[in-house]
């Protein structure tokens, strides 16, 4: 190769250094592209990559025949995108002025309304709130006088959570809230609260890479995770009887001036809630009108209280199931005066019909029956129970120890929680056997001195209805996922109470009660029909002081003895100021009530 | 072996070498142009087939909400009650048992 002339050697060395100027502004460039302008470059490749969460809805709730009691429906919000708005009308090719005209009566706003919304420096303005899909269609409708297409109105997806059996079954559904769930709600009370998990959605999600004309690029980075609806609920909500149950209370709070009304049907072979109402009741579409808070909580499962003669069940049962006597055991031989003197030191029984007449200065502490009446005769323990004896029954509670009473209360679900499926459950409560004294045990054997909430109340009873088998109750049979996935909730034995025999012994005198029930002529039709009952006036305690106020609570508890085992009902009226008894008004809504229950369920005659 | 032979074997291994690499490059450009033919230009198809999909879903969340609505008491009832043209009126029970005029007519 021949040597390399001067003018060649400098034309190379120009080319080399052409190319280390060209190195040195490319390396100079890629320094400042990578650290100096880096931030400008990830935000304009960002832009690039979009991320875009798919919203989902809520799961609904539904009664037992399928039907819904709460839904979501999807809506829109609308927003007038101002950039948009005014490019068409300085293009003229729409004016302010029809926008106003033509999109107001949509959204249900006058036009001066809408033109006060309007009248901001936002860009992006929300003019409508959860609009329906029928009324966005009409929006995506509209045209301008010129024909055109009406321009800068978007809108946004979301959801209503709608409630369409109004106030049915409002405290035990609950409502739902504004919140940061995937759906824009979360449930506050009842079921929508308790089964909040299940009912939320998961919100899915989509991602990939964008060109500049903000079109998808299909061999780009790519992930999609479809969303997920919330699980539908199904109750045990008969709604049929939910709907006679609930104005039921309605008419016995009206009638009878209570405070309150409280109503639990159930069935007693499983446990499974057909009916669970409460009144004064709330409108769940809009629960933020309500301005007293006392009305959404579930006072069913909520509020403990002493549940009077509707006790007696249990002393009696547990007395039986001992054999520490039976229905024919004569308890009180000579019968009794009205009232019965219970302080273990001796005093005159006149001091309970006049305390001014205690001169001794020690506490004569007294039981008598409602009417202060005396009872000549000998009583046994069925007679004891047929009448509501509270003496008599101090003397069946007697036969046991203050152990083998307490035990079998406890058996039969005084003092704690039923764990039934919604929110808000609390326990009532009972003093434990080595804290009681001759008065406990004279009060508790008639339904005084220990508290119990009326679902506590049913599922006690439940144990007698049942054969001796105390059932859970439950609220929710199954759980279906989007997937189909389903969960099944089955009936739970939650203990053995009392053997069948013991059960069975009860049922001809509680039958008795019912008969002695049916006074109206109308209710006379009642009586072909097998259905034992334990009626119960319990006094308020005093909130602020010991003993009890002159305020009474009426409850009525029954069940379906025949072998279909169709129900057990228990109706409470709280505080009723028409009555002082429960036959005076309880009664009434009780047996009122039955009518329907019987033709509802079809339960059948019976005569054992 | 003769050194003209092994200059002979070392050229061919030389230029397929050269014809290898080339064909791949060729190869791989075909290989592009066919896929960003086929499917590099799909993009705009695929963000509407996206968007109609997300449509297609609120759809079906809408149908299923009217579905539910269809399920409902008032639903059945409202239409049923214009049907037939029934009123809603209270009722007066008359107690055979107490004592007013009427019971004792009866």
């Amino acid at each position: 190769m021949p040597p390399l002339n001067k003018i060649q050697i400098r034309k190379i060395r120009f080319i080399i250094a052409l190319f280390a100027l060209f190195g040195l502004g490319m390396f100079i460039m890629l320094i400042k592209w990578a650290f100096i302008d880096n931030a400008k470059y990830l935000a304009i490749a960002n832009e690039r990559y979009k991320q875009i969460t798919i919203p989902s809805i809520r799961g609904s709730i539904l009664a037992d025949d399928g039907t819904p009691l709460a839904y979501s429906e999807p809506r829109f919000d609308a927003y007038v995108w101002t950039p948009e708005l005014e490019t068409y009308e300085k293009a003229g090719l729409q004016t302010r002025d029809e926008f106003l005209i033509k999109v107001a009566p949509i959204l249900g706003a006058s036009k001066d309304d809408l033109f006060k919304i309007l009248s901001t420096t936002q860009q992006w303005i929300k003019i409508g709130d959860k609009i329906t899909d029928d009324q966005r269609g009409q929006l995506l409708d509209l045209k301008t006088d010129k024909g055109g297409v009406l321009r800068g109105i978007q809108f946004q997806y979301t959801n209503k959570r709608i409630y369409p059996e109004g106030r049915l079954a409002s405290q035990v559904i609950g409502y739902v809230m504004p919140s940061d769930d995937p759906s824009g709600y979360k449930g506050a009370w009842g079921l929508e609260l308790y089964w909040n998990g299940s009912l939320k959605p998961q919100s899915g999600y989509m991602s990939g890479e964008y060109d500049s004309f903000g079109n998808y690029i299909a061999l780009g980075q790519d992930e999609t995770i479809q969303p997920k609806p919330g699980a539908t609920i199904y109750t045990t909500i008969n709604k049929e009887l939910q709907a006679s149950l609930e104005a039921s209370l309605k008419s016995g709070v009206d009638q009878f001036k209570a405070k309150s009304a409280t109503g639990i049907i159930m069935d007693p072979k499983t446990g499974k809630i057909m009916a669970m109402a409460n009144y004064p009741d709330f409108d769940p579409n809009n629960y933020s009108q309500e301005t007293d808070m006392s009305v959404f909580g579930n006072l069913a499962v909520s509020t403990p209280y002493e549940i009077g003669s509707v006790g007696k069940i249990f002393t009696y049962a547990a007395a039986l199931d001992q054999h520490k006597l039976t229905p024919d055991t004569v308890v009180l031989p000579n019968g009794h005066k009205g009232c019965e003197v219970i302080s273990p030191d001796p005093a005159d029984v006149s001091i309970c019909f006049n305390p001014s007449l205690n001169k001794t200065g020690k506490i004569v502490d007294c039981t008598c029956i409602a009417s202060r009446q005396p009872v000549s005769g000998p009583v046994t323990a069925a007679q004891a129970l047929s009448w509501s004896d509270n003496i008599g029954l101090r003397h069946i509670a007697m036969s046991m120890s203050y152990q083998e009473f307490y035990n079998y209360l406890i058996k039969f679900g005084v003092g704690s929680t039923t764990s039934i499926d919604t929110a808000g459950e609390s326990a009532g409560t009972i003093k434990t056997p080595d804290k009681w004294n001759y008065a406990d045990q004279s009060t508790y054997s008639y339904g005084q001195g220990y508290n119990i909430t009326p679902i506590e109340a049913v599922e006690g009873i439940d144990a007698v209805a049942n054969y001796g088998i105390r059932m859970q109750p439950y609220l929710v049979s199954k759980i279906v996922d989007t997937d189909g996935k389903t969960i099944s909730f089955n009936p739970k034995v939650e203990e053995n109470v009392i053997q069948p025999s013991t059960a069975e012994e009860i049922f001809p005198t509680m039958h008795d009660i019912y008969l002695s029930e049916l006074i109206e002529n109308r209710y006379k039709s009642l009586s072909k029909y097998y259905i034992v009952l334990k009626s119960g006036t319990g006094q308020v305690a005093n909130k602020d002081k010991a003993g009890y106020s002159n305020k009474v609570d009426t409850t009525f508890a029954g069940f379906d003895a025949s072998p279909d085992r169709k129900f057990i009902m228990l109706i409470k009226l709280e505080e009723p100021a028409v009555g002082e008894l429960s036959w005076q008004n309880v009664r009434i809504v009780w047996l009122d009530m039955l009518e329907q229950v019987i033709n509802i369920l079809k339960v059948q005659q019976y005569s054992p | 072996m003769e050194y003209a032979e092994i200059r002979q074997k070392k050229k061919n291994k030389a230029s397929l070498l050269t014809v290898v690499p080339l064909a791949l490059v060729a190869v791989f450009f075909t290989f592009q142009l066919f896929v960003l033919s086929n499917v590099g230009d799909k993009g705009q198809k695929i963000t509407a087939l996206k968007a109609e999909q997300s449509e297609l879903k609120i759809d079906n969340e809408i149908y299923k909400a009217k579905i539910m609505e269809l399920q409902t008491t008032n639903a059945v009832v409202t239409p049923l009650t214009e049907a037939i043209k029934v009123e809603k009126k209270s009722v007066n029970v008359i107690d055979l048992s107490s004592n007013n005029n009427v019971s004792a007519m009866k």
